[in-house]
């Protein structure tokens, strides 16, 4: 812990990520208060003032304008009149919600079902390591692409929950079942390293059960490298998220995220650059500042992991 | 060393099995959906969907439905109903963009991340190592398509210094192809090359502490022997498998990304069309063509990993 | 060098089989002057923690066709000695200081390149772990073969192969021509040590550094090993620099020793002037160490009923492997132990001791046999059978860095072995301090956590957590080995006292022989899974019938006057009659 509060760097970065996400939880205020429009108000036919002009929104050859600088269309329009600030936020919003959210899914199903393929051994591990090596093998990306497709068309309907096909948690969903192995493989492998140890050893001979024994012997064990995974999952996720939302995969519209807007903005090149490099920039530096600041957890906790920065 | 390969290449079946019941089931058993309808897309009239729903078999049982989606798609029969194609035969045509592309990268990416790795383990600690760290870690951080879109927008159209997208084969115009192939090489290797360097340069610092490295140096050779033939080797194993990885990814998602910005009309692009038209039946049979080729590599490359490494043979 | 039991039954048995041959007292010169001659080297480290003074001042010599031994404990500065004379340890942070003359040069101060030509040609070492110092994706033929090349470049692959071939049967190694293709993991421990001396011979090299060379191996391959070196020393006029721990191993091969405590050198002189008759206190306190204690013949009540009585139990496995490299398995082995009693099982690695540990504490469970303790079967309990027999083990595990859950206080980790035992919350926690206090801890260790207590510390704290509750069967597995020599006696001594004071009965696992004669009142001994001898201490260890036990004590190492090194050793006179 000391270690990582020594590294300043890492926090500096930390810092920055949980600015981008107080920004962006602050949309809707931003929305209000500073630029009047919703992230989904067309104004497509309007006209604003900039330096004492009235410019078109949108050309009417479709360009609209590029950042203002001011408090309507501060980082300018797309090509639905839309201001791009506006949906910057909100977009960041959704696509952190939809990060964070697949992070859970993610690191709770790894802790789980690792902890228990790694410990119990036997059938138990015989059955989630094919599970595992499975989802692992199919590519992430095209394992993405196809859940997504797949759900986006009609929702997914498991009994135990309903997902709609408009809604954020699908892609959250997807995002979080492709990268369980990642994780579960790892923490699999930790736990049965630990199993050997001598100390669990002393507990079983204590006549101590397996469920407490994972409980209290092995998960204690396993914090560090959860701790090193969850910022690692986090800015892997982001990156899927917008992927698969600029193929069309995730995010639906109208619903923003930074995907998406890269996708609307890559579309339109050679004009209206504004349009790419605003989430683009937003993008790289949400998901460099956790990347900073996990390479700092990972010195501080566990300086011998040599774990891949992309998935 | 054969019974390793013989014993890999029986995983490597199994796994091919579970791939495709795997894609099967993603597309056309997901609770609360009709896979005909699915198939034949929202334009589809309710006779396409009953006509999708007996070709396919969706009235029959779910071992039945497998069957017959292998059957069409080892026959090369699968229709995208939406665009009225074979699907295969665009794929075959969509080949070439992507294999250039893929192959291309691989190449830039294992050569700069390999000197960039021992840059940095070498001057570990100096400012080039913190200036490639950096690189490295912004590399990472990334999505390929802004790198992509980035590098079109500004060595493209505004500097002009390179062709605007598109693909021009190799047999025809070697030059061009060159041209029209580097930006996306690159936006592809970006990503590799940051994470190389910083696996490559944390096995040569691991490597170095070993106990052989010293029995090496106790043994009188010359410090670049030792170097090459003791440090080098044993840290390059690692990166055999992550290249197979990197290039699985590639060809897995990364291809999908980066063709469309530079409309390159490779088989990520047709991937990517068909994913924005919510055309299912291409995007089921490349998900589950690629998915297998990346397996079958991953299968090369742990035999090639075994030869490097003989302890794996075990 | 055998022994046949007839020898061993005589009471200066010991003196006259294993004296040491001790050289001469002068320093065996050729040319009237040393081979190496190392003054008043230097050596400190600058960590992050300041600097660290390695080495202060040693100035040693070796002489033709000697040896010499460096002996001090783990943090002496013997294996930083002898690697900064092949220039190992230069580094940014190191500062070396000295000389070292060898061949009419300065080591020291020698070029990378001087050095370079020196190293493997004409010094050089191998190392204690002979598995991480091969590289293991080359072949050991290739790494000898590489050797020769680096220092003649003109001899052919072929050629260099076909003397590497020649130099491993050189060291002993049998069918060396097939075995010149093997890679270093399929290779045993002692073939992969005597690839590395292969290597250091392979130019003819006249002074080989040996770093602890026998550590990592079984006592008997140990045996093997130094007795090649011996024979190298005779027969070649080979010189050697031994580092080790083990007073034992220095006994059998020394003729020079040089004791070095934090980085000096406290006594230099002919073994048989420090091993007889140590004159600085530092090289006293280690001998004395090693004298095991007597084991009090207390009176026992005889013929009552059996403690554990354990009948034909066997563990086969199918193919997994364990801790242990080998396949441990129990082949049909039956002991009897009384209550209060202490047996003690003793054997080489994969002799299946640990197994048999493990099966009694049901850790494994075994696929034939009955285990009896005091009177039910504990290989067949049930559940809730189990549990209540459990209340009667304790374990204490040999590594007690291993044995402790780091995330977890001291304190805790007893009051949890209170409570498996029956003990409500309270109850437990308030013997938490009185458990503490047994074992010779203060109370406010409680609130400690692993990483902040010593080795010997942590031990005391896991026997305390076996003895919580106080059950009537101890099983301890090597509760020593992982302990600093100086720390065993204490530790050993503990486990005597807690013994009396509590009636508990000791299977006791081991290799030291320090711990077993301290203790053991029964002795078995196991070799690939069966017990080859069973009986009371006195005549196991004293009268060995069969001829594995023989080869063991054999091969133990040993001090003159019979004294206990870390290994197995003859029995003192207090034994006989």
């Amino acid at each position: 812990m000391r270690t990582l509060l020594r590294n300043r760097v890492a926090l500096a970065f930390g810092a920055l990520f949980v600015a981008i996400v107080f920004a962006c939880l602050l949309a809707p205020v931003y929305a209000k208060d500073v630029a009047h429009t919703g992230p989904n108000d067309n104004h497509i036919t309007e006209t604003v003032n900039v330096g004492g002009k009235q410019v078109d929104v949108v050309s009417p050859t479709g360009v609209p304008i590029g950042p203002t600088w001011k408090g309507r269309f501060f980082l300018g329009a797309d090509s639905n009149g839309r201001d791009v600030a506006v949906r910057l936020l909100y977009g960041g919003r959704n696509s952190l919600e939809i990060a964070g959210i697949a992070t859970l899914i993610t690191m709770l199903l790894a802790i789980l079902l690792g902890t228990l393929a790694g410990y119990m051994r036997g059938i138990f591990d015989g059955v989630l390591s094919r599970l595992f090596d499975l989802v692992w093998a199919y590519p992430a990306v095209l394992l993405g692409v196809a859940l997504g497709v797949a759900l986006a068309v009609g929702g997914i309907d498991l009994g135990l929950f309903t997902l709609h096909s408009g809604s954020l948690l699908l892609p959250a969903f997807v995002i979080g079942i492709v990268f369980f192995p990642y994780v579960a493989k790892p923490l699999r492998a930790q736990a049965l390293s630990l199993r050997e140890r001598e100390f669990v050893d002393a507990a079983r001979v204590q006549g101590v059960g397996p469920l407490r024994i994972m409980l209290d012997e092995i998960l204690p064990n396993l914090t560090s490298s959860i701790v090193v995974f969850v910022p690692l999952i986090i800015a892997n996720a982001i990156l899927l998220e917008a992927g698969l939302s600029y193929l069309g995969a995730g995010v639906q519209d109208p619903n923003p995220s930074w995907g998406t807007m890269l996708a609307d903005g890559i579309r339109l090149i050679p004009g209206a650059i504004h349009l790419v490099l605003v989430p683009g920039i937003m993008l790289v530096l949400t998901v460099l500042s956790v990347n900073v600041f996990a390479d700092g957890v990972r010195d501080a906790l566990d300086p011998k992991a040599t774990v891949r920065g992309r998935l | 060393m054969v019974a390793f390969v013989a014993r890999r290449m029986g995983s490597l079946v199994a796994v091919l099995f579970a791939i495709t019941v795997l894609t099967f089931l993603i597309f056309q058993a997901i609770p609360d959906g009709d896979p005909a309808l699915r198939m034949a897309g929202r334009l589809a009239s309710p006779q396409q969907v009953q006509a999708v729903r007996v070709q396919w078999g969706f009235d029959k049982p779910i071992y039945v439905q497998y069957a017959k989606t292998m059957e069409k798609v080892l026959d090369g029969s699968v229709i995208s109903y939406s665009q009225q194609v074979n699907v295969e035969q665009e794929i075959v045509r969509d080949l070439p963009p992507t294999i250039s592309l893929a192959l291309g990268a691989g190449v830039i990416w294992l050569v700069f991340g390999v000197l960039f790795g021992l840059l940095s383990a070498v001057y570990a600690g100096r400012w080039l190592d913190r200036l490639l760290s950096v690189v490295a870690l912004t590399g990472i951080s990334m999505p390929v398509f802004f790198l992509g879109a980035i590098m079109l927008y500004w060595l493209g159209y505004k500097w002009g210094l390179l062709p605007l997208g598109g693909y021009v084969p190799l047999t025809v115009d070697p030059w061009g192809w060159f041209t029209h192939m580097l930006m996306p090489w690159v936006a592809l290797s970006v990503v590799s090359v940051g994470v190389y360097s910083r696996v490559l340069r944390a096995n040569v610092l691991d490597v170095m502490r070993e106990d052989y490295v010293r029995t090496a140096r106790a043994k009188g050779l010359s410090e670049r022997r030792v170097l090459v033939r003791h440090v080098l080797r044993n840290s390059l194993m690692g990166i055999v498998t992550l290249w197979g990885l990197d290039f699985a990814w590639v060809i897995g998602g990364g291809a999908i990304l980066v063709e469309s910005v530079f409309n390159l009309g490779g088989v990520g692009q047709y991937a990517a069309q068909s994913i924005g038209r919510l055309d299912v039946p291409p995007v089921m049979v490349i998900t589950m063509l690629v998915a297998c080729a990346v397996v079958v590599l991953s299968a090369i490359v742990d035999i090639f990993y075994a030869v490097l490494d003989p302890r794996v043979r075990l | 060098m055998t022994v046949s039991g007839g020898d061993l039954g005589r009471p200066d048995a010991h003196r006259l089989v294993h004296e040491p041959a001790v050289r001469g007292g002068a320093v065996a010169i050729s040319d009237g002057r040393p081979l190496l001659d190392v003054h008043d080297l230097s050596v400190s480290f600058a960590t992050r923690d300041g600097s660290v003074q390695a080495v202060d001042g040693v100035s040693l010599q070796l002489g033709g066709g000697e040896v010499l031994a460096i002996v001090g404990e783990s943090g002496s500065g013997k294996s930083v000695c002898a690697m900064s004379l092949m220039g190992l340890t230069r580094g940014p942070n190191a500062t070396i200081s000295g000389s070292a003359m060898f061949a009419g040069r300065d080591l020291i101060g020698a070029s990378e390149a001087e050095l370079r030509r020196i190293r493997g040609a004409q010094l050089a070492m191998i190392f204690q772990d002979p598995q991480s110092s091969l590289n293991p994706v080359y072949r050991v033929g290739d790494q000898i073969a590489e050797q020769i090349r680096a220092h003649e470049p003109f001899v052919s692959h072929a050629q260099a192969l076909a003397r590497a071939v020649a130099l491993m049967e050189r060291v002993g190694i049998p069918l060396a021509a097939e075995r010149v293709r093997a890679y270093p993991h399929e290779l045993s421990g002692g073939m992969r040590q005597r690839v590395m001396i292969a290597m250091g011979l392979s130019l003819g090299a006249k002074v080989l550094i040996a770093d602890e060379p026998t550590t990592a191996l079984d006592v008997t391959v140990q045996a093997q090993i130094l007795e090649q070196l011996k024979r190298l020393r005779e027969q070649e006029d080979l010189s050697i620099v031994l580092v080790t721990h083990d007073f034992g191993v220095v006994a059998d091969i020394a003729d020079r020793i040089a004791v070095m405590q934090t980085g000096k050198i406290v006594e230099q002189g002919t073994a048989e002037e420090i091993l007889r008759e140590p004159k600085h206190p530092y090289t006293r306190g280690l001998l004395e160490a090693l004298r095991p204690s007597k084991k009090a013949d207390a009176p026992r009540a005889r013929g009552g009923a059996l403690l554990l009585d354990i009948d034909n139990l066997h563990v086969s496995y199918a193919g997994r492997s364990r801790r242990d490299a080998t396949i441990d398995a129990l082949d049909g082995v039956s002991l009897e132990l009384e209550a209060g009693e202490t047996l003690a099982v003793v054997g080489e690695s994969g002799s299946g001791k640990t197994t048999l540990l493990r099966c009694i504490a049901r850790l494994i469970e075994p696929t034939d046999g009955t285990i009896l303790l005091q009177g039910q079967d504990l290989a067949r309990a049930p559940r809730r059978k189990l549990a209540s027999l459990r209340r009667e083990l304790g374990v204490v595990f040999q590594d007690p860095q291993a044995s402790l859950n780091p995330r977890r206080r001291v304190g805790a980790t007893l009051e949890r072995a209170l409570r498996a035992r029956g003990l409500g919350k309270v109850a437990a926690q308030s013997q938490v301090g009185g458990l503490l206090e047994r074992v010779g801890l203060k109370q406010g260790y409680a609130t400690r956590y692993p990483h902040e207590l010593s080795g010997g510390e942590r031990q005391r704290v896991g026997i305390a957590r076996a003895l919580a509750g106080e059950p009537r069967l101890v099983l301890l597995d090597e509760p020593v080995s992982s302990l600093d020599a100086s720390i065993r006696h204490g530790v050993i001594e503990l486990l005597g006292e807690l013994q009396q004071q509590l009636g508990c009965a000791y299977v006791l696992v081991s290799h030291d022989f320090a711990t077993v004669e301290a203790l053991a009142d029964r002795v078995a001994v196991m070799h690939v899974g069966k017990i080859v001898e069973f009986g009371a201490a006195k005549q196991v260890l004293l009268e060995p019938k069969h001829p594995y036990t023989q080869e063991l004590i054999a091969a133990c190492p040993r001090l003159p006057g019979g004294v206990a090194s870390s290994a197995w050793t003859m029995p003192r006179s207090s034994f006989s009659a």
